[in-house]
């Protein structure tokens, strides 16, 4: 079973098309503001690709612009989600 | 040679319609018709499904593309569609083929484009060879929360003023208002119709195939439980030759840029070729 951190890396990296490597994306990685590809059509298709993929549901009050602040803060709130 | 486009003629209104004939306009074995998805869904997916009805032509079968009322070329405004209309436009495509003694007819529903597509069926007299899905939307409702969160997310990203939640969105359709989201302005009527709606709840006619494709990616190729379980359900309890099939391709109606899902395209006219009952 790999690591929540790597399954977030990937869907990230996938649903955005990013080109840049995993490994090139830490805890501390900016993405709201810092990734152009991820505007709020992104935002859907992120949450979405999560709830498709952990099969669990998320409640629009679970969300907000911290959430996306960095992928620390988003990696928080799958293992969150998770429990 | 590409499609040939016309009007077709509707009780409802003018549809926009591109027929692709088998290559060098031969006698078609069978025919498709495309039931599309919803809103942007729909303009990421055209590539896909002008690709699949090229694709279809050079194995002589013809392709029947249509645009519901209220989006594309067609007639209306998204505010005035509704799911009977679209219905009832499927119908009309159907019938179109029909009277050119088209052969066999099948048809491929996308997305949402699966849901609407039971629905249709069950809802008139169709006598269809195969039903195919791509990347079917199980949940109505799950699916137009996720579409009203694309003004959360506009919201939440400074465009709007006030704290926008999908509660009050909810409440403003149920009120009998439109809401506007990411361009398209939904109805209250159409968002009650598919709110309501669910796979779980529609059953493919039987003596139908039905082949569901689902994409998955390098990294996850599980089907989700809960859609193996519907259709071994679709197997068990209506004695349906319904089949789930995990293509690798990419998510081509939510990409950023506009992909061709080549797999799909390619393993959607295998089922076809291979298929002697033509």
């Amino acid at each position: 079973m790999e690591s929540t951190l790597d399954t977030t890396k990937s869907i990230l990296i996938s649903t955005l098309q990013l080109t840049c490597e995993a490994k090139s994306l830490t805890l501390d990685t900016k993405l709201l503001g810092n990734i152009p590809e991820l505007d709020s059509m992104a935002v859907v298709s992120l949450i979405t690709a999560f709830e498709d993929h952990f099969d669990f549901i998320v409640d629009d009050d679970e969300i907000s612009a911290d959430t996306f602040e960095t992928l620390g803060a988003l990696i928080d709130f799958v293992e969150e989600k998770n429990k | 040679m590409d499609g040939e486009n016309f009007f077709l003629n509707t009780v409802e209104g003018k549809i926009y319609a591109i027929y692709y004939s088998p290559t060098g306009n031969k006698k078609p074995n069978a025919n498709v018709i495309i039931v599309s998805p919803f809103a942007e869904e729909l303009n990421k997916s055209r590539k896909a499904i002008s690709e699949f009805s090229r694709a279809c032509a050079e194995i002589n079968i013809g392709v029947l593309v249509i645009d519901l009322l209220g989006t594309g070329e067609s007639e209306g405004d998204f505010r005035d569609a509704h799911w009977g209309k679209w219905k009832a436009n499927i119908f009309s495509a159907y019938q179109w083929l029909r009277q050119r003694d088209a052969g066999s007819i099948s048809c491929v529903g996308i997305r949402t484009g699966a849901i609407l597509l039971l629905d249709a069926i069950n809802s008139n007299d169709y006598e269809l060879s195969k039903i195919i899905f791509w990347q079917p939307v199980v949940s109505g409702g799950v699916f137009l929360k996720q579409f009203l969160r694309l003004n959360l997310a506009a919201d939440m990203m400074g465009a709007g003023l006030g704290k926008v939640t999908i509660q009050s969105l909810r409440d403003i359709l149920a009120s009998g208002k439109n809401v506007e989201v990411a361009g398209y302005e939904l109805s209250s009527k159409l968002f009650h119709e598919l709110d309501s709606l669910s796979l779980n709840n529609l059953v493919p006619p039987s003596r139908t195939q039905v082949r569901w494709f689902e994409i998955v990616s390098e990294k996850f190729q599980d089907v989700s439980p809960k859609k193996q379980q519907l259709v071994n359900r679709w197997r068990k309890e209506n004695k349906i030759d319904a089949e789930i099939i995990t293509v690798r391709d990419e998510p081509f109606w939510a990409t950023q840029e506009i992909v061709v899902p080549r797999n799909l395209i390619e393993i959607t006219k295998s089922f076809f070729v291979n298929d002697n009952q033509l």
